[in-house]
């Protein structure tokens, strides 16, 4: 019995890591309509600038904050520099996907030059796991859990409160009906960007507390659990992704206390595979009934 | 016609999707005050008129003028800040959003008085009032085309567009939006609509153009054309 | 005399030149032809690798595992590595390619490579794990007496002669039947279903055949290698073969092959000899893959159609031939008398005041011909096709509601009504190209409910649609002569060997009978013409083209006349009359009344979903039921 509350406790860290890079990506795509496969790369970069920040200050803060800030910045130069252009240019849909396939690579490859292929060490001093109601979490886990929360409640904010969610919302739900009430998506379509950025890049950071170690290319190989999340919970609707999320990244965990842990991404693409077929549209909306539909 | 200057000039405008026009060098006039409607048989390019108005599609010839000011070619963000709400035939509200949600969006770009604005939006038709908090994708037909109507009414525009409002619904429902049209009307808005009840806008409009085949074909009151049997021809094709 | 160095050094850039241009060419076919964004590929190409060093080593010394470990010829573990490439081609392509299209499939293919890159590193019994599998020296080299110095021109010798039988096997298949067939997927699918092209099969075949030429690239790459681990291959290496292919000419097979050459050749080897940074080995590998992702993504946005575009062949055609328009852009105006609006023929008086004479958009200068109207009363006619109460809804809407209505045999029969009366949707049930909620459709005393639309198309019942859905990148006469469904001549093998008789490609029979129909319809000056750049009213004319070298049992015309000038509409009658006459029934949907007076026989009305009224028009026009349906009735007082 206490086996599985470690196991579900893990579950919840994994869980909330992945909710904030799930709920990054389909932003992303709910005001471009772009599948971002650079995503992972925003990921990357906020661990590095972290681990930079980390190396020269030791304060964590700091760390968290710059791995949000390239992550920002980055998604926004992105979003303004490339994507947009090509979503200007009605290049469609899938030739911009493409596009996001060579930003990845593009980005990878400078990261090697800088900080090189190999592991680089991020470890950060841990109490001993602290006992809470029947879950065991270091302090880092417990950090994770909660600044999820927090990111989670404060965007709940912003997109249900604000005037900018409710643009954002907008937006995503009827671009033309948004464009004649005034609203200009190309902005929200920045600022949205530069917003997910934030989270991802803060993503990338907690990813990176919680393995310890990573290279240039750890965010891609857990881009592909995220897209398995974001898929599920229904690509574009933040909540949805959120609750397709937790889904996944519970079911991840246990699959791999109970079966193996190194097949991790081979049970992301079988989940994967088996809503694609079923639920394309994701867990939550019913598909419609022929191909051409 | 009084000899000040129309809300809405629309003259000679060319327009199409890329590739062949939909519309070529056609020209309206709406007033304050008046309903001006847009009829004619399908393929018309009634929507395409009302879509370049509104500025989702730029025209290739012509100009349109607001108020006086040349909007030609201006992105719709624009064009609704001088004056103009386009009401679409479809996907014309945000459906995850509720009814006041949806009447707040409408307002994005005033500067003030927002809340009043829904406020007297909500005297106008209680039955929104009514289902305030529900989000706009659990109305009726009836119910969605009122706020639609209300979501293009909350910048007090000086050109109300409205592409068939009344479309898909029963006829009781029509008659009440009709009721409404009429009632924006004498608060001196220029309205100009599209509809597939030929027969009803005609009733109701003050002057009404005739679209065939993208080209302007006739024009006149609205009492005259509905007496007019040539419009008849036009829809079933009798040969005159 | 050069130094060895560098003739080593051109030996071993060319062969691997040549094994990535194979790859390439595999990828061409997936992405090039079928227009597949398959981001597995390079999976099939590591697949390969592996299951050629296996077959051939035979089984490590432990700890070592290999899963499969036999001592077979070099050849013969080629071909087992394609056998494999092929069946995980087959697996991945059966689940992804059914359903799913764009990103999804992207995804989806995505995922299956990474979860094999997973495996084969992890799983140690499959392939050794991360240290993967080795030991493949020039192999056959002792068979066949070659030196070891030697064997490297030997083995760059096999390379370019099966480069060069995978290009002239591509160069083969490119300009068959099968070939063209494959690219009407990619120019517009339902098209290509409404014409009786089974497309899951189609996909599913080039991908299997994609997937066999990576697995034999990667055949040859083992032997390059001399062993294979996941520090040899990464998925996202793709990127690298997809930048050649796009760069190059995506479709184009010589354009494949120029951008290996530009993309492996050129940038790989312009930046071999810069000088290591100290301390950084990684700088220039990278700077070289930067390079080669920059390259993607502007030409992407600036270039995609690549170095050397997929150009398209030219028939020989009788006549003078319209010159082809570079960017395509141009709208043309055919030489051909037919198609330019005749002056003096002014369809609408733009008036703004008053009526204008003549409400007639067809012109009326000659007497009007009696439209070709049998006198069969229609219901003597045996009926081609009976829908009965077909019913579809759409979440709260019902777009469709108990629709019954017959269409008699040899006649033309209008299918009118006003806006949003479902006639479209109603069209998308009888062709299956949407599902039905309820009801039958009953086409040649066969039930074709809900079957899917390339079986009805093959039965003989096809379907235009709203706008015209011709196939952009395929010339007009390829429009015409894929419009014919012929299940033997399609086939990959035909395609290698041909259809019987003789070198060329297209049967000599089905390139006459195209060019009669072109010139039927007068446009054998645009035969070698992209269809993609043609005016509107052209395309129409191209797909009625298409109907003719169909020669089906029934056509459904949805709103042919819809963004065409008017004054085609004499032209588009003939047409209809044609068909008629060459024993095809015809349905026409449209909106455009006067053009349905003069061509059809008898109408159907539908309003609300459901029809009102059949009947003749002269008849129905005067019918108060329609006249309120399409002008509205008075709500209130």
């Amino acid at each position: 019995m206490h086996e599985i509350f470690v196991t579900l406790g893990f579950g919840i860290v994994s869980a909330a890591i992945l909710s904030l890079s799930a709920v990054a990506f389909t932003l992303e795509y709910a005001v471009t309509n772009v599948a971002n496969l650079a995503h992972g790369e925003i990921l990357t970069v906020g661990a590095y600038a972290a681990y930079v920040v980390q190396r020269s200050t030791g304060n964590i803060l700091l760390s968290a904050l710059a791995a949000a800030g390239a992550g920002g910045l980055l998604a926004l130069g992105m979003q303004v520099l490339v994507i947009d252009r090509f979503v200007r240019s009605r290049a469609g849909s899938l030739l911009t996907f493409v596009a996001t396939v060579g930003i990845a690579f593009i980005l990878e490859n400078i990261l090697v030059i800088i900080f090189g292929a190999a592991n680089v060490a991020y470890t950060i001093p841990q109490s001993a796991p602290m006992q809470i109601g029947p879950f065991l979490w270091t302090s880092t886990e417990l950090q994770i859990i909660l600044s999820a929360l927090a990111i989670t409640a404060a965007l709940y904010v912003i997109i249900t409160f604000t005037k900018f969610g409710k643009a954002l919302r907008a937006v995503f739900q009827n671009r033309e009906l948004a464009r004649v009430t005034g609203i200009n998506s190309q902005f929200v379509a920045a600022a949205t960007w530069f917003l997910a950025g934030l989270v991802a890049g803060y993503a990338g950071f907690v990813l990176a507390e919680s393995v310890g170690t990573f290279t240039p290319y750890f965010g891609f190989s857990f881009f592909l659990i995220t897209l398995t999340a974001t898929v599920a919970g229904g690509l574009g609707k933040p909540f949805s992704t959120m609750a397709g999320a937790v889904i996944v990244g519970l079911a991840l965990v246990f699959a791999a206390a109970y079966i193996s842990s190194s097949y991790n991404l081979a049970f992301a693409f079988a989940i994967l595979t088996v809503v694609v077929l079923v639920r394309p549209r994701g867990l939550f909306t019913k598909p419609g009934r022929s191909m051409f539909e | 016609m009084s000899e000040q200057e129309p809300e809405l000039r629309v003259e000679n405008i060319t327009a199409g999707y890329g590739g062949q026009p939909i519309i070529e060098q056609v020209s309206i006039t709406a007033r304050r005050g008046a309903i001006t409607a847009i009829v004619g048989p399908n393929g018309a390019g009634k929507s395409t008129l009302l879509k370049a108005v509104a500025g989702l599609i730029r025209p290739t010839t012509g100009k349109i003028y607001i108020e006086g000011k040349d909007v030609t070619g201006l992105p719709p963000e624009v064009v609704v800040r001088r004056g103009a709400a386009y009401v679409p035939q479809v996907d014309n509200v945000f459906p995850d959003l509720t009814i006041r949600e949806n009447l707040d969006m409408g307002g994005y770009i005033r500067k003030s008085g927002v809340r009043e604005r829904i406020e007297e939006l909500f005297e106008f038709f209680p039955d929104l009032k009514a289902s305030a908090n529900r989000p706009a994708n659990t109305l009726s037909g009836g119910q969605r085309t009122m706020l639609a109507l209300a979501r293009g009414l909350m910048i007090d525009p000086a050109v109300l567009i409205l592409d068939e409002p009344s479309v898909g619904l029963s006829p009781k429902f029509q008659g009440m939006i009709w009721e409404h049209i009429e009632q924006i009307r004498s608060t001196n808005v220029a309205i100009v609509i599209v509809e597939q009840n030929t027969r009803e806008t005609l009733r109701h409009a003050q002057w009404a153009y005739v679209l065939v085949l993208g080209k302007n074909r006739l024009e006149g009151t609205g009492h005259d054309l509905l007496n007019d049997p040539e419009v008849v021809n036009l829809y079933v094709g009798r040969l005159s | 005399m050069i130094s060895q160095f560098w003739v080593d050094y051109l030996v071993s850039v060319l062969t691997e030149g040549a094994i990535f241009g194979i790859a390439a060419l595999g990828l061409n076919v997936i992405w090039g032809w079928a227009g597949d964004f398959d981001l597995a590929f390079y999976g099939y190409v590591a697949l390969g690798a592996y299951m050629t060093i296996v077959l051939t080593v035979g089984q490590p010394i432990p700890p070592s595992q290999y899963i499969i470990g036999l001592q077979l010829p070099y050849p013969v573990a080629i071909v087992g590595a394609i056998a494999a490439s092929s069946l995980l081609g087959l697996v991945i392509g059966l689940i992804a390619l059914r359903n799913l299209r764009g990103i999804y499939f992207s995804i989806v293919a995505l995922g299956a490579v990474y979860v094999l890159y997973v495996i084969t590193s992890q799983y140690v019994p499959l392939f050794n794990g991360y240290n993967g599998v080795f030991g493949l020296f020039n192999p056959l080299g002792a068979e066949l007496n070659i030196s070891f110095t030697d064997y490297p021109y030997y083995f760059l010798f096999f390379c370019l002669i099966v480069i060069a039988l995978v290009f002239l096997f591509m160069a083969r298949v490119s300009e068959s039947r099968f070939g063209l067939v494959l690219r009407s997927l990619r120019e517009d699918e339902r098209a290509a279903a409404a014409f009786g092209r089974n497309i899951y099969a189609l996909k599913l075949k080039a991908y299997v055949l994609g997937a066999a030429v990576g697995g034999l690239a990667g055949s040859l790459l083992a032997a390059y290698l001399t062993a294979f681990n996941p520090s040899a291959w990464a998925p996202l290496e793709v990127v690298i073969l997809y930048s050649a292919v796009l760069v190059g000419g995506k479709g184009n097979i010589r354009g494949v092959l120029l951008g290996v050459f530009v993309i492996f050749i050129l940038v790989q080897e312009s930046t071999r000899f810069l000088p290591d940074v100290p301390g950084q080995p990684n700088v220039v590998p990278s700077l070289r893959l930067i390079t080669i992702g920059l390259v993607l993504v502007l030409f992407l946005y600036f270039r995609p159609q690549g170095l050397i575009p997929e150009g398209r062949r030219r028939y020989h055609m009788p006549g003078p031939q319209a010159e082809p328009s570079a960017s395509g852009d141009a709208k043309l105006q055919a030489a051909s008398g037919s198609l330019v609006q005749a002056p003096g023929v002014e369809a609408m008086a733009a008036s703004a005041v008053g009526p204008s004479a003549g409400a007639a958009t067809i012109t009326a200068t000659s007497a009007r011909a009696t439209p070709a109207q049998s006198a069969v009363a229609p219901d003597s006619l045996p009926d081609i096709l009976v829908v009965d109460g077909l019913t579809k809804r759409f979440g709260g809407l019902t777009a469709v509601d108990n629709c019954s209505f017959r269409v008699p045999e040899g006649q033309v029969t209008g299918l009118i009504g006003p806006n949003g009366a479902g006639k479209s949707t109603a069209i998308d049930l009888i062709s299956g190209f949407k599902l039905p909620d309820g009801g039958t459709v009953t086409f040649s005393g066969a039930n074709i409910t809900a079957l899917p639309p390339h079986r009805i198309a093959r039965r003989g019942l096809i379907r235009t649609f709203q706008t015209p859905r011709e196939w952009p990148g395929l010339t007009v006469l390829e429009n015409v002569l894929l419009a014919k469904f012929e299940p033997d001549q399609e086939t990959l093998f035909r395609g290698l060997i041909g259809p019987g008789l003789g070198h060329r490609s297209i049967a000599e029979r089905d390139l006459a009978r195209a060019r009669e129909i072109l010139a039927e319809f007068g446009l054998t000056t645009l035969a070698n013409e992209r269809a993609g750049n043609l005016s509107g009213g052209q395309k129409r004319l191209v797909e009625f083209a298409r109907i003719r070298m169909a020669q089906p049992k029934l056509v459904i015309l949805d709103e042919p006349m819809g963004g065409v000038n008017p004054v085609l509409g004499e032209r588009m009658a003939e047409a209809i009359a044609g068909f008629v006459r060459a024993g095809t029934t015809v349905v026409v949907v449209e909106h455009n009344l006067p053009f349905i007076e003069r061509v059809a026989n008898q109408v159907v009305v539908m309003a609300q979903g459901a029809v009102i009224a059949s009947g003749p028009f002269e008849v129905l026009r005067s019918n108060q039921t329609v006249i309120d349906a399409y002008l509205g009735n008075e709500v209130g007082v």
